[in-house]
């Protein structure tokens, strides 16, 4: 039995001849087989084996242009026919084809590929992360360890103090943030402001929104709102160069030289943000009751005076400090952590990124707990 | 399709026909860094299906040259052209479409660490040809059968030996049938055997492909293994100064910094000085 078809699809850059006799299909292709119309080159051909024919014979000797796409298509004819008990023979080829194909392992193609984990089940996922988390908190104490006896050394010894780094340090995590404090901490006063007006205007109590600024911005969201802030600036940085120097062998080569990891890369970040933090502070405290100061005198026709004079009254220097003491804490818990997720990167730009975000993340969350923690201290100290 | 239907592996170097016009001709290009020159005057072209050797001393010149001619950076003056078209004059689109044609292995590999060793090379394949998922998944492991690393598509980067991610990365510059390869520092970091089996899957590709190929280095064992044709850049005068077979060069070049460099002499070559950019320039 034989028959024979002519298909020569429109829109490919080749022409398909097939012949049927006894149970072979001989398919000559000519022009371009690549990987634009490989998909269609495939299905053409497919398209040819009703009945299951025991080989298939390809004539490819017309072929001017193969790249991959032809590899894949004779590949995937092959693994075709021999899941039908059929096979392939390329009866005319060019060199092109010859090239390709000698390169290609068509063996270890069939193999699945190796298995790199085995799956995991609930338990031992649940195990695995206690583990982490219990190594984490192990590295975090070990590490607070490591920052206290490098900020003691650096109290006893000053001058041991790598300065100018610190000194960089100061005027990134610092100077550099001034324009974004301002903005935020403005913003801050003014929304606050405009929240108390609208309801003590209805009991004619306006002076006190200088009260409800004033405390608000110097007790709480002055050293919070600055803090975050400084996570999302500076935690961020210092996770991501200690991470990059980790992931590029700096760290290692710090190391082997004899230096201390926490004096050289530590201690200056440390104390950079531990000494710029309350600056940014009590900065973002004047700039808050300025923003309140304007809704007063722009919304309630206060006079500034007053305004100033109400907030003077309302506020005592604890409350300064206060906030000044928690942005000590936050600027030591911001800097500590990112320098230790620094530390905590692996290998390659993706792990450089993941514990950047965590710097930020933990920093923020820390900043909160700390905030609730002097909240809760202050108020039984009477503060 | 049986093992034996398979013809035997092409291995003669392909000659190109002497008319044929070069794949890459560079034409007097000065690059330079600020007021600093690095390249003055260059001008070589590449044949088609040739291996093209960059050699010269550390720092002087050889990446930026490779940088400039896959236009990733652009020349103080000259002009650059790839099969014909112009790409340092090219616009985005233009430099996309050239870029196409190439396949390009960095020194460190650049393999994405967040993506499998199959991602890395299925993300051109999806994004720049029509295929469906199967195909592009059949073509992968295609590709990697060709660098000898078959079964491993679903391994991390960070899996992977120094040499498996060099070849991983010619498997991806591979993955969308470029005409050029471009190497920086193939062997770079590799154990001699690793390098050695690089070298030989080099040629392997460029015999059985046809594939012209422009290398970057100075590893003198791959040069001689590898190199078609060599030209060597000079740290001092910022040009060419040989240019022809690496053999002929070792052992007849009456240029005493060609003959040190060749032959593994102290005093080849003037280093660099190394640039605000990070780079190395003479």
């Amino acid at each position: 039995m034989s028959s024979h078809g002519n298909h020569q699809p429109g829109d490919g850059d080749y022409q398909l001849v097939a012949q049927h006799t006894d149970g072979v299909v001989s398919i000559a292709v000519r022009g371009r087989i690549e990987v634009e119309n490989a998909q269609q080159l495939l299905n053409d051909i497919v398209a040819h084996l009703e009945g299951r024919p025991r080989e298939v014979v390809l004539d490819l000797s017309g072929v001017n242009y193969f790249d991959s796409g032809g590899g894949a298509v004779l590949i995937s004819l092959r693994q075709r026919l021999a899941r039908e008990g059929g096979g392939l023979r390329i009866d005319g080829s060019t060199p092109a084809i010859d090239g390709f194909l000698s390169l290609v392992d068509q063996d270890a193609l069939l193999k699945p590929p190796s298995p790199t984990r085995r799956p995991v089940g609930l338990v031992t996922q649940i195990g695995a992360a206690t583990l982490e988390v219990l190594s984490d908190a192990r590295e975090i104490v070990a590490f607070t360890g490591e920052v206290i006896v490098g900020l003691r050394d650096a109290l006893l010894h000053p001058r041991r103090v790598r300065w100018r780094e610190t000194w960089l340090y100061m005027e990134r995590a610092g100077t550099d943030a001034l324009p974004i404090v301002a903005l935020i901490s403005f913003l801050m006063g003014l929304i606050t402001a405009f929240q108390a007006a609208v309801q003590l205007s209805q009991f004619g109590a306006d002076i006190y929104v200088a009260n409800l600024v004033g405390l608000s911005i110097v007790r709480e969201l002055g050293p919070l709102m600055t803090a975050i802030i400084a996570a999302g600036r500076s935690g961020a940085a210092f996770a991501a160069e200690i991470g990059t120097m980790k992931v590029s062998d700096e760290v290692d080569a710090l190391t082997t030289m004899g230096f201390d990891r926490t004096r050289f890369l530590v201690t200056p970040k440390v104390v950079a943000l531990t000494l710029m933090l309350p600056c940014l502070t009590l900065f973002a405290d004047l700039v808050g009751i300025l923003g309140g100061l304007i809704v007063s005198v722009a919304g309630l026709a206060l006079p500034a005076e007053v305004y100033l004079r109400q907030t003077r009254i309302a506020l005592t220097i604890w409350d300064v400090y206060s906030g000044l003491i928690k942005s000590v804490a936050f600027a030591l818990l911001v800097a500590g952590i990112g320098c230790l997720r620094g530390f905590q990167a692996s290998t390659g730009a993706e792990s450089v990124g993941r514990i950047t975000t965590s710097a930020i993340v933990a920093g923020i969350f820390l900043i909160i707990i700390a905030d609730a923690v002097f909240t809760v201290v202050f108020h039984y100290w009477g503060a | 399709m049986t093992n034996e239907s398979i013809p035997a592996p092409a291995t003669a170097r392909p000659q190109p026909a002497p008319a044929e016009r070069p794949v890459i001709e560079v034409r007097d290009l000065v690059a330079r860094y600020g007021e600093q020159i690095v390249l003055n005057n260059v001008s070589c072209s590449v044949r088609r299906g040739e291996i093209f050797v960059i050699v010269g001393g550390s720092g002087c010149g050889k990446t930026t040259l490779l940088k400039n001619i896959i236009g990733l950076q652009r020349p103080a003056s000259g002009t650059v052209l790839v099969e014909g078209e112009d790409i340092t004059r090219a616009d985005e689109d233009q430099l996309r479409r050239i870029q196409r044609k190439f396949g390009v292995t960095f020194q460190t590999g650049a393999l994405f660490a967040s993506l499998t060793l199959g991602e890395n090379i299925a993300l051109l394949l999806e994004e720049y040809t029509p295929l469906p998922r199967e195909t592009i998944d059949l073509l992968v492991r295609i590709k990697l059968s060709m660098v000898k690393l078959a079964g491993f598509e679903d391994f991390m980067i960070s899996e992977l030996s120094g040499g498996m991610k060099k070849r991983a990365a010619l498997a991806r510059a591979m993955a969308l049938d470029p005409s050029i390869l471009f190497f920086d520092e193939p062997s770079a970091g590799l154990d001699p055997v690793t390098s050695a089996g690089l070298d030989a899957l080099i040629v392997q590709v460029n015999r059985s492909l046809g594939t012209t190929m422009v290398v970057v280095t100075h590893e003198l064992a791959s040069i001689f293994t590898i190199a078609d044709r060599v030209i060597m850049l000079d740290g001092e005068t910022k040009t060419i100064i040989a240019e022809g077979d690496p053999r002929e060069l070792r052992d007849h070049s009456s240029d005493p910094r060609v003959h040190a460099f060749f032959n593994r002499k102290p005093g080849s070559t003037a280093p660099g000085r190394r640039n605000d950019r990070g780079d190395r320039s003479p």
